[in-house]
């Protein structure tokens, strides 16, 4: 046979459409990767402002109207209740003025993400020093001293999130993309359980005990750990036993392509294009787990 | 934190039962050790 024959006979129309649609994953990923990252910036950031009540009305209406609407500012009650809504995430700051003076304090969580605590800090002092007072910030929930940037927990995430997936690929490539009846399918389900439990443990003794990158409650984080790659895990073993082999790029596509760069990777959601903020919360990705829960600890800057 | 739990709790959950429901449906099943793996690729063959 000549080896144009072998082409010929080796090029299905199967395997071309198959290597199509790699390539149009990889140029996705691309896309979506560059379009959310490349250009960060905070837009209609959840933010708090605490002051008294004649003051208050005017300053939301203030930071709602600076350049470029990167915040998005409602009054809050006072400074225990700021506290409160960052470390639940209802806002990502505050501003907490001081009537007496004109020195004013600017909570943040570099926990959540650096880059946005960095951000949030400059807008408010830029904007404070028009009104001829100053700010000092406060980190309510500061990212660990081994956490450059506030990066462990993204890292962790994703480790979870393509453990999960490569588990159910591996389930599919060596025993078929679709299970033979009810009793198998429970037992994948219960070998992606295990599996996500001994990940979810695993990895937070990494991120934990062994390397001391992110604080918090180390079952918490197991527990989430385990949930994340149960819930890629599974999702992936649904698509492959709906559409066999291609079940795995569809997986690719909802979990790496779209699903990490919405989880915000090196910037916090407030910072990424509305596309990608509009679909990260819906896709099933870890959130960031950097906000460790009632931190004891603040850090000040002045 | 609780939004995101229920995000990821739903995808397990319905992952879990599309995989149930379409192994119900049998129209594929699991190859023995030490077979070629039955993925729907050329020349794969469901055991």
């Amino acid at each position: 046979m000549t080896f144009a024959a072998e082409v010929r006979k080796a090029v299905t129309p199967r395997a071309a459409l198959l290597v199509v649609g790699v390539l149009a994953l990889q140029l996705l990923f691309i896309a979506s990767y560059i379009g959310a990252l490349h250009n960060p910036k905070p837009t209609d950031v959840p933010f708090g402002v605490v002051a008294p009540q004649q003051v208050s009305a005017r300053l939301v209406t203030e930071l709602d109207g600076l350049p470029g609407g990167p915040l998005d500012p409602r009054a809050v009650a006072d400074e225990a209740t700021a506290r409160r809504q960052i470390l639940d995430r209802e806002i990502d700051g505050a501003l907490i003025v001081d009537p007496r003076g004109t020195r004013d304090t600017v909570l943040v969580a570099s926990g959540g993400g650096t880059v946005l605590a960095n951000s949030l800090t400059k807008i408010i002092k830029q904007a404070e020093l028009s009104q001829e007072r100053t700010a000092r910030a406060v980190d309510v929930a500061p990212a660990s001293h081994q956490d450059f940037d506030g990066l462990s927990s993204f890292y962790l995430a994703v480790g979870w999130c393509v453990g999960g997936y490569l588990c159910a690929s591996i389930l599919a490539i060596s025993a078929g993309s679709r299970p033979a009846n009810r009793e198998r399918a429970l037992i994948r389900t219960g070998v992606m359980a295990l599996y996500a439990i001994a990940g979810g443990i695993g990895g937070a003794v990494i991120i934990g005990p062994v390397l001391d990158a992110l604080p918090g409650s180390f079952w918490g984080l197991s527990g989430l750990g385990a949930l994340t790659v149960f819930a890629v895990g599974m999702i992936t073993l649904a698509l492959e036993a709906l559409t066999g082999i291609v079940g795995i790029g569809l997986a690719v596509l909802l979990v790496v392509i779209a699903g990490n760069p919405s989880a915000g990777g090196a910037f916090p959601l407030p910072m990424l294009p509305d596309f990608w903020r509009a679909i990260g919360p819906a896709l099933p990705r870890a959130p960031r787990p950097g906000r460790p829960a009632r931190s004891p600890t603040s850090a000040a800057t002045p | 934190m609780t939004g995101p739990l229920l995000v990821l709790s739903a995808w397990a959950v319905a992952g879990a039962a599309v995989t149930l429901l379409t192994a119900m449906r049998g129209k594929e099943r699991d190859a023995t050790p030490g077979t070629e793996a039955p993925t729907g690729g050329a020349g794969s063959t469901p055991v």
